[in-house]
């Protein structure tokens, strides 16, 4: 069930004529019982496993705090294994024997394993709550069912943001209903999510994917310029748009999810760059990994060392391949870079040279092969022209895109930019093919 | 859950459909439509034929999609004068667009002298696409589809995926639209060219001859399901006439019947106690025609229309002889001389009926 679809739209109608129908104590079942048919709905066959790893972190964190010394060590990293464990056997199962086999010179055995949805995200989410516990930052959830519908609550389950447990808790716990401009906003930012998906990802997408299929074919700098650019602007409203439908339905029953994207394309430096994009990921990888293997507490080596590691990992949370732990790299050589040379916000010059920094990343992310990454590069640097394949009504949408999120402009003429919003749907919305969100297969 | 909400969705939902009913449905966007979309074929098509009526003599109509290969000019030849044929078999369109072209390229219902309608078979036979959903149509209706059409098209389709897409494009028209506006966007100075190119259009179609090549060399053993194709066939081509000829035969579930009725039934309606004589026709049935006996269909909403309505049906077999494969493009399509005897024979067919 995506979210740019009418079921989801039916679906979400059905739970908030339920929430908001039922009592107190019924809300919190209409929730969680609506997450997990929403999970359910993609492959019912995973949902034994969302229930596994919940039941594993729910005892976890009643142990952590109801034992002192080495038992509440081994309650933190009993969770931690589980989480990584299954996050491993259906993320890296594949990669890990493809290289062994490669090492050793042996054939490949083929696993036919399927990645659960949505298991890095709520993987992230279950470690969090655990070692928040363990650290004394979050007070231990007692009721099971509540602590469920942390982990399973469905504007977030499959792609984010990776919300926090206090953020959560507080508006479940202290719940209450939301206003009309709180309605409103969340409507507008579904709405606002839906059009950057569907009128712009989407369009990108046809452009990406028909570069990146097979590159070789469109041979030039403008070409290959012209595919990553596609590609660094799919992704980008692909997974904010994502962000936004998700972040507007908890809204609009209630509760508040962190941003998770704030204009990232006109970030002035990396540093700046991990700041606005994908935020509730950074925040996870700074707390929990730079901080653990101990930030720039060490010394300017160890600190570098910290945010190679940092980044390597996250490029790897991505996926399981080469081309993900090579842009992890890129990425954590740039902000070493950048630390080293006192860089953090930009001034307005770089905000193009930061540009142009990421989609050079964004090649191997993207790519298919290795190979497929180095040859888009070379076209890239090189001096042949090749064909632009960016219609300018198309680059034109996308900078309207780029600054939705003026919130003074939104919120004064909310009828006008709804209009506009439904506007652009009508006339540039993809609906004769359904792309799937970028962020659903990590 | 705030008043001002719903108001405010209210109005910019308004806002859109006041928008869109500005650009699509005034009439300012038909000239600016791409000409080879199935909007722009459909529409020329109307405006074509309104002209020809307004030049006079008596005018037959035939109606039909791709696979009626008719030619207009061949029988014109036939008739030496005596009638003037029109032809609006347009490719991909139904009985449904058939329908909404009359309505507005006839309003009077006094245009023409006969409407040639064809069938497939006369009887039911359905293929495996349920032409009550086949959105498709709304691609052609674009321009003609009014708000007052809205319960009956929508009526007309069955599943709520249909449902859903004709309500959308009843309501804003600027989702059939979509495409043909972000093509327009790309080059507006190609689109220019593109409509100055399609000003002789009625004369190209009007001395149109068809494609010579054949499917001479074709044999059918339907009993062991085997084809021999021609020398020279592309894999394409064969897979295309393995699918279009060895087809199972299957049960029909009745949509076809009830499609028909409505449709034919409102076409044939609509011309009942006029000057215009409905004649119902056969098409020739393939290359090699698939067994009779694979027919399943036990009902014929034509006949029953016909019975109705006094319409003419032609003998199934008067096409019989355009029924060899060289007389076929594929498995679908006549030739050229399929096409030049297939004309001759319909004004044949007309002619016989000494209007």
């Amino acid at each position: 069930m995506l979210f740019h679809t009418w079921e989801f739209f039916f679906f979400f109608a059905i739970v908030l004529v339920l929430f908001y129908a039922g009592s107190a104590g019924a809300r919190r079942w209409v929730l969680l019982l609506a997450s997990y048919y929403f999970y359910g709905a993609w492959n019912p066959r995973f949902l034994p496993l969302l229930w596994s790893l919940t039941v594993v972190d729910y005892f976890a964190a009643l142990w952590i705090v109801r034992y002192q010394g080495r038992r509440r060590k081994w309650a933190l990293w009993m969770s931690i294994a589980a989480n990584l464990g299954f996050l491993g056997f259906f993320k890296y199962s594949n990669f890990i024997a493809a290289n062994v086999s490669w090492l050793l010179g042996v054939p490949q055995p083929a696993f036919d394993i399927v990645l659960p949805l949505g298991i890095s995200f709520h993987t992230f989410q279950s470690i969090s709550y655990v070692v928040d516990v363990y650290r004394g930052e979050q007070e231990v959830v007692r009721d099971p069912v509540d602590y469920a519908l942390f982990i399973a609550f469905f504007p977030q389950l499959v792609a984010g943001p990776i919300v926090r447990a206090r953020e959560f808790f507080v508006d479940y716990y202290h719940w209450k209903r939301p206003d009309a401009g709180q309605v409103q906003r969340g409507v507008f930012e579904m709405l606002s999510g839906l059009t950057k998906k569907m009128a712009l990802a989407d369009q990108f997408a046809v452009l990406a994917d028909g570069y990146f299929a097979n590159p070789s074919a469109h041979a030039g700098a403008l070409a290959a310029w012209g595919g990553v650019c596609s590609f660094a602007m799919q992704i980008y409203f692909d997974f904010s748009g994502y962000t936004d439908i998700a972040i507007g339905a908890a809204r609009v029953m209630g509760f508040h999810f962190p941003d998770n994207f704030r204009r990232p394309y006109f970030a002035g430096s990396i540093t700046e760059f991990w700041r606005r994009w994908h935020m509730s990921l950074s925040r996870w990888l700074r707390d929990y990994l730079y901080i653990t293997l101990g930030g720039n507490r060490g010394g300017v080596w160890r600190t570098y060392r910290n945010l190679m590691l940092t980044m390597l990992l996250g490029g790897l949370w991505h996926g399981a391949s080469w081309n993900f732990v090579i842009w992890g790299g890129y990425h954590g050589l740039l902000l070493s870079v950048e630390r080293a040379l006192g860089i953090t916000a930009g001034r307005w010059w770089r905000v193009p040279v930061t540009f142009v920094l990421v989609c050079v990343g964004w090649v191997f992310f993207r790519a298919r092969t290795l190979g497929d990454a180095w040859f888009v590069l070379g076209e890239m640097m090189g001096a042949s022209g090749g064909e632009w394949a960016v219609p300018l009504w198309l680059a034109a949408l996308a900078g309207f895109g780029l600054l939705l999120p003026l919130r003074a402009v939104r919120e004064r003429w909310m009828v006008a930019y709804g209009l506009v919003l439904l506007l652009i749907l009508e006339l540039f919305g993809v609906t004769d093919l359904t792309v799937p969100f970028v962020y659903f297969q990590f | 859950m705030g008043k001002f909400l719903l108001l405010r969705m209210l109005c910019a939902v308004g806002g859109l459909f006041a928008v869109d009913g500005l650009v699509f449905r005034t009439g300012w966007y038909a000239g600016w439509m791409h000409p080879d979309s199935s909007t722009g074929h459909y529409e020329r098509l109307i405006v074509h034929e309104r002209e020809q009526a307004q030049a006079g003599g008596k005018r037959v109509l035939v109606l039909g999609d791709s696979r009626t290969g008719f030619l207009a000019r061949i029988a014109d030849e036939r008739a030496a004068g005596r009638l003037r044929f029109g032809n609006a078999a347009l490719g991909g369109t139904t009985p449904r667009c058939w329908y909404y072209l009359l309505r507005d390229m006839d309003p009077e219902a006094n245009a023409y002298a006969a409407i040639v309608v064809p069938f497939g078979h006369y009887e039911d036979e359905e293929a495996v696409d349920d032409l009550r959903n086949r959105t498709g149509d709304l691609q052609f209706l674009a321009e003609r589809l009014r708000l007052a059409d809205a319960p009956a098209f929508v009526r007309s389709v069955s599943s709520l995926q249909a449902h859903v897409q004709a309500i959308r494009a009843l309501a804003w028209k600027g989702f059939l639209y979509s495409r043909d506006v972000q093509d327009l966007l790309r080059s507006p100075s190609r689109r220019a060219q593109t409509i100055e190119t399609y000003r002789n259009w009625a004369e190209w179609v009007y001395g149109y001859q068809g494609e010579a090549r054949s499917l001479e060399g074709l044999e059918v053993d339907y009993a062991r399901r085997k084809i021999t194709f021609p020398p020279g066939l592309d894999e394409r081509a064969r897979a295309d006439l393995m699918q279009a000829l060895l087809w199972e035969p299957f049960q029909p579930k009745g949509w076809m019947y009830e499609y028909r009725k409505e449709w034919i039934g409102k076409i044939a309606d609509r011309y009942r106690g006029t000057g215009t004589k409905l004649i119902f026709m056969r098409l020739p049935r393939g290359p090699v025609p698939r067994p009779a006996e694979w027919g399943r269909a036990k009902t014929s909403a034509a006949r029953e229309i016909a019975g109705r309505v006094g319409a003419v049906m032609a003998p199934e077999a008067f096409f019989e002889e355009l029924e060899q494969p060289r007389l076929f493009v594929d498995a679908r399509h006549l030739n050229a001389a399929g096409m030049t005897r297939f004309s001759e024979l319909i004004a044949d067919l007309v002619l016989e009926q000494g209007l």
